[in-house]
């Protein structure tokens, strides 16, 4: 059926007592000695300390493979920890039964390097599954959203400039508009915090910077808490106020972006930023 | 002139493993032929039966048109039971596919399980269900649908749960982080890319269940089947000649309308 | 559906709202399933009330099936059953032989256009036919034989391994084949070493296949006479012996589970080279 939404309908159901709480202050994040051990035996995160501030916009920079992408997914138990402990807004992950942790989920929206959208399904369809954990199981299932979830939808689409393309199938946008759709899709969570694993990564550089611009707005105009994972040192630099470097598994850098030079990016990446060749000896044997 | 100083490099062989498979092969195929322990492969009765033979293929090739009326009902409750089959087989598949995928089932034990179950439903071929069904439930087009199900579930969860295996685990990773349920990111996520796919395969089990549903009576299980047994035992070969063009029509008519149709699916 | 109030602004600073196009490829293809479905179930003629004893009755019977199978008669089912996958194995050896030069014969590109055409018709109107349907046919000449279940087998095997062949030459790549016509090839010299060489493993795996579908297709035709397994199977069926019955299938579900093992190790070593 096609929406018949009248301006004073929106704007009633905008605001759902359900789902606005007296409390949607974005949230902070405490790791406490997280360790992440794979089956394998690889180390993908060794005994990480140190506390994000609500409303912060992270950076966190390293080689592939330095264990980037592992902790962002303990945030939101995609990777559970193997010892230490996260807690996100006060609440502590690593111990959470699978229903709350799925509750938890619901306010932490996630980006990917890959988009992650159903390429079959409409724009629509595909930001409304950030409304899963806000509504009804049954009617997430056959597709009937409630009129304030579409709301909240279209919302999210707007601020990313994409309304006019509501109804078109995902796979037939260009990649820039396929992220701004999955950041809709991370809106549409109302999210307290968002974490985003190498969004720009695919995409060439004017796109990536406009999908920065997206992010940048968001955390300013809105003050939610942004986890960012990228192996650009510009990117880093120009819009983060606290980059995180990361090399096997270790902590190896925590500061401002001022206090990020580019002997800090060498020792990150055992080289300086822009060099192709490793300067580290001790950067030999990787691949 | 002679450059046979060329250090020519020897031949390799051909490996040991492609002779004894060749030969075990031949072998197989030599007892299999033999009479007694195999199947007596025996030209000499085809000569000496020619002839009976013969006056049988002439009634084949003048197919009993006057017939028609009489198969009309059969004909289309094959196709019934062809549809419904598909149609219940189709419903029933879809929980089982996302519990066989390993990337829509975490638990390896409970995909096992599935996956040996339906191994087995599926090696069990629809005549042979459709002729124990019958002696348990009755004759009449029930047993016919209840084989044909079993046949379809197991042929639909295998090809559809590796087509889920196949896609991209990112999509199961966004719906995990936006605290989606199982049943959400199966429904959400992983269905709408596998639409396609699934109405294809469906067309295929169609088609096949077309093919099956018309010989199932032969053991009594509903349409053109009772009629191909009644016409065999009279030895009208010029009305199963009626009948076997009859199937050959609906099948190939089947086969074209399925290809256009996945053309524009796909 | 007024569009003036699809398309308006309002006062939460979103924009215009674009009307959902309507869908009417997907209303038409769900009404024509409807239809399809109430067709279906018009007239047909199932005692729907059974249905719900249905469920009870299987488990009935699977209790008499499979509580005390009479394993007195274990070793003639698998004696028969090996008398089917023997039937299979002809189906599918004999098939290969007799389908693979006709494959080629069928590709476009190799073969003159109406040998081809000629050929894609033959093997859709084999595939067309049932197999019981074909057995029927043949017996009148070789008799209720296992012989007629391998012929029948054999013919069934031609047709899709004919079809599936000459798809496989059609897509093979295409390099080598310019590379052996570069040379002065002959059509046959180009099928042999440029072709050949690509499309092996492929065909081995359809031969296995194949073999897979024909084991359980020989147990069919059982049923109607051909002997085997099948045949065996009708006679206890018609006794209702359900005892062993139980054991028969326990023989059918274990040969045929064990040769689609065998033919997937078989099949992965393949394609693994």
């Amino acid at each position: 059926m096609s929406e018949t939404t009248t301006p004073s309908r929106l704007a009633q159901t905008a605001t759902n007592p359900q789902d606005a709480p007296a409390d949607d202050a974005p949230w902070g994040l405490v790791f406490h000695d997280a360790t992440v051990r794979y089956p394998n035996g690889v180390v993908g995160l060794d005994s990480i300390t140190l506390q994000i501030e609500p409303g912060d916009m992270v950076a966190v920079v390293g080689l592939s493979g330095a264990g980037k992408s592992t902790f962002i997914r303990t945030v939101n138990g995609l990777v559970p920890l193997s010892e230490g402990s996260v807690e996100v807004g006060g609440q502590l992950i690593s111990s959470m039964k699978p229903r709350a942790l799925r509750r938890i989920r619901g306010s932490i929206g996630m980006i990917f390097q890959g988009f992650n959208l159903s390429a079959r399904s409409s724009v629509m369809s595909n930001v409304l599954v950030g409304r899963v954990r806000h509504t009804a199981g049954w009617r997430t299932l056959i597709g009937w959203y409630p009129k304030s979830d579409r709301t909240i939808a279209f919302q999210a689409l707007d601020q990313v400039g994409l309304l006019e393309r509501a109804w078109t199938r995902a796979s037939n946008l260009s990649g820039g508009q396929q992220q701004r759709v999955a950041i809709a899709r991370a809106l549409a969570q109302r999210p307290r915090l968002i974490l985003a694993d190498e969004p720009v990564a695919s995409l060439d550089p004017p796109t990536a910077a406009s999908i920065m611009g997206y992010l940048e707005s968001i955390n300013r105009k809105q003050g939610i808490t942004m986890l960012i994972n990228v192996h650009s040192v510009e990117i880093a630099r120009r819009y983060a106020n606290r980059i995180i470097g990361l090399r096997a598994g270790k902590l190896v850098f925590d500061g401002t972006a001022e206090e990020a030079t580019d002997d800090v990016f060498a020792g990150i990446y055992g080289r300086a930023p822009g060099q192709d060749a490793p300067v580290g000896a001790d950067q030999a044997g990787r691949p | 002139m002679n450059d046979l100083s060329l250090r020519i490099p020897a031949k390799p062989h051909v490996s040991l493993r492609v002779i004894a498979g060749t030969a075990v092969c031949i072998i197989i195929t030599i007892v299999s032929c033999a009479p007694k322990i195999g199947v007596g492969v025996d030209f000499n009765l085809v000569a000496r039966n020619w002839s009976n033979g013969a006056v049988r293929i002439v009634q084949l090739l003048h197919p009993d048109f006057s017939y028609f009326p009489r198969t009309v009902h059969a004909l289309a409750e094959t196709l019934q039971m062809a549809f419904i089959a598909t149609l219940v087989s189709g419903i029933i598949c879809i929980p089982l596919i996302f519990w066989a995928a390993a990337l829509s089932n975490p638990n390896a034990l409970g995909r096992r399980i599935t996956r040996f179950i339906l191994d087995v439903v599926r090696a069990v071929p629809d005549l042979l269900y459709a002729s124990i069904l019958v002696a348990m439930v009755g004759v009449g087009p029930l047993p016919g649908i209840i084989a044909l199900v079993l046949v379809d579930i197991g042929i639909l969860v295998k090809l559809l749960s590796e087509s889920v295996d196949a896609m991209d685990r990112g999509l199961v990773e966004a719906g995990e982080s936006a605290g989606a349920t199982r049943w959400q990111i199966n429904r959400l996520m992983l269905a709408p890319s596998l639409t396609p796919t699934y109405l294809s395969q469906l067309l295929y089990v169609l088609e096949l269940n077309v093919r099956a549903s018309s010989i199932l009576g032969l053991v009594g299980a509903g349409g053109l089947g009772l009629q191909i047994d009644a016409v065999r035992t009279y030895y009208r070969y010029d009305q199963l000649s009626l009948i076997i063009l009859e199937i050959l029509i609906v099948v190939i008519a089947l086969d074209v309308l399925s290809a256009a149709i996945r053309k524009r699916l796909l | 559906m007024n569009t003036s109030a699809n398309r308006s602004t309002n006062r939460i600073g979103i924009g215009t709202v674009p009307p959902r196009p309507a869908a009417w490829g997907q209303r038409i293809a769900w009404l024509v399933i409807t239809a399809v479905a109430v067709l279906s179930f018009h007239g047909i003629s199932i005692d729907w009330s059974r249905i719900g004893s249905l469920p009870a009755q299987v488990v009935q019977y699977s209790i008499l099936m499979f509580s005390s199978p009479d394993w007195t008669k274990f070793g003639e089912a698998l004696h028969q059953t090996l008398l089917s996958v023997e039937m299979a194995w002809i189906g599918t050896v004999f098939g290969a032989i007799i389908a693979t030069p006709l494959s080629f014969l069928a590709s476009r590109g190799f073969a003159p256009r109406w040998m081809t055409a000629l050929l894609h018709g033959l093997f859709s109107l084999i595939r067309a036919i049932p197999e019981v349907v074909l057995a029927i046919i043949l017996l009148t000449v070789t008799g209720l034989t296992p012989f007629t279940g391998a012929l029948t087998l054999v013919i069934t095997s031609v047709g899709t391994l004919g079809k599936w062949g000459y798809e496989a030459v059609e897509q093979a790549d295409p390099k080598p084949i310019e590379a052996v016509r570069s040379v002065g090839g002959s059509t046959w010299q180009t099928l042999r070493w440029g072709v050949w060489p690509d499309i092996e493993p492929t065909f081995l795996s359809f031969w296995l296949y194949r073999f897979e579908v024909n084991v359980r297709a020989s147990a069919v035709l059982g049923l109607i006479g051909a002997g085997g397994i099948g045949d065996m199977l009708s006679s206890y069926v018609q006794y209702r012996q359900w005892p062993v019955i139980g054991v028969l299938l326990i023989v059918v579900v274990m040969v045929t589970m064990l040769v689609d093992a065998a033919s997937q190790a078989i099949r992965k070593r393949i394609v693994e080279g």
